[in-house]
């Protein structure tokens, strides 16, 4: 019986746990799991616990906020944020289309995919200029790294 | 009867054999989901493009004071890898980028592999002759010198990881260079690695 309980609190505490890694990093400096200090959610026993719970929950990316600003000559820049809550580097390709003040989409041969990862349980940013000036908004879109 | 059934066998193994080749199929560019290559490849140049187009942009070196955008010429363009590549691959897209955004105008009158265009020349050679209006023939003093050149390298290396992988590294360079003072105004470097098979020949 007093087993079952250590058991169960064991458990209810690596759930816990894992739940509060679900918040963004609030750290400047993000610390892989394998050298930072251990703790609770991710010591050297609870760690392959807590990796299978991301894995099964299919923990990923989340987009926190962009920032935009026109540069010197008059192109928009822009820079999209977030973090992973997975705990393996994420590998991904992104692409940027334009807009102009039409609602049109620029032709562009910088519109490619490009290849991109994201360190795990960290902030992450990617950043986009567009070709033209007459670009005024923009769309991100992700696809697997195959 | 023997040899209608050996040349009826013979013509169903062929029609099987020839339907089970690999199937002919145009790439889809904007989703292409078709494996890397050691070598490279039109997504590489695509990126590599995109990279120093962007950074070039990001750059603001084409900023200046004036209504009027920069005359640019492409000078060398070197091939320092194991394949051949048309550089034009390269510069076709980035030349592109570039007057599209309005800050630049290619000349085709000169480059580092001579005019790109060479009828500016030959059309200069009907001055004087008779056999044409001299009207249209271009006037002396007329061509416009480039301002600033783009010049730049695409280095390969080969690196043997063990007996079966190799790593394969390909750098783009580019420089803008102001042709008037000799000052190089940016320039970029874009990386593109590609591991695999030592069977797999890069070039």
């Amino acid at each position: 019986m007093f087993r079952k309980v250590v058991f169960f609190a064991f458990l209810a505490s690596v759930i816990f746990a894992a739940g509060c890694r679900n918040q963004p990093p609030q750290s400047r400096v993000a610390l892989a799991d394998e050298i930072r200090d251990d703790v609770l959610a991710s010591n050297i026993i609870t760690r392959p616990i807590l990796q299978t719970t991301d894995f099964i929950l299919g923990r990923g990316m989340v987009v926190t906020d962009y920032t935009r600003r026109r540069n010197d000559a008059g192109f928009t820049e822009v820079q999209v944020q977030g973090y992973s809550q997975a705990s393996q580097v994420l590998r991904f390709q992104y692409q940027f289309e334009w807009i102009d003040a039409d609602g049109f989409v620029i032709d562009s041969k910088t519109n490619v995919w490009r290849p991109y990862s994201v360190t795990p349980k960290a902030r992450w940013s990617i950043r986009g200029t567009a070709p033209r000036t007459e670009a005024v908004d923009f769309r991100l879109k992700t696809r697997n790294w195959e | 009867m023997i040899r209608t059934i050996l040349l009826t066998t013979i013509v169903t193994a062929v029609a099987f054999v020839g339907g089970c080749g690999p199937r002919t199929e145009n790439i889809d560019v904007h989703h292409d989901t078709g494996p890397a290559v050691m070598g490279l490849d039109y997504r590489d140049f695509d990126q590599a493009a995109a990279d120093m187009v962007e950074s070039l942009v990001r750059s603001s070196a084409l900023k200046r004071d004036r209504t009027e955008p920069y005359v640019v010429t492409t000078g060398r363009i070197v091939n320092d890898t194991m394949q051949r590549i048309d550089t034009d691959q390269l510069m076709a897209k980035v030349e592109q980028e570039m007057m599209n955004s309005g800050q630049v105008v290619m000349t085709s009158a000169v480059g580092g592999d001579g005019p790109q265009d060479e009828m500016i020349y030959q059309a200069r050679e009907l001055r004087y002759s008779d056999e044409f209006d001299q009207a249209n023939v271009p006037e002396k003093g007329q061509i416009v010198a480039p301002e600033l050149s783009i010049s730049g390298k695409i280095i390969q290396r080969n690196v043997r990881i063990d007996r079966n992988r190799q790593q394969v590294e390909y750098y783009f360079q580019l420089y803008l260079t102001d042709l008037n003072s000799g000052l190089r105004f940016w320039q970029n470097e874009t990386f593109i690695g590609k591991r695999g098979s030592s069977r797999s020949v890069a070039w």
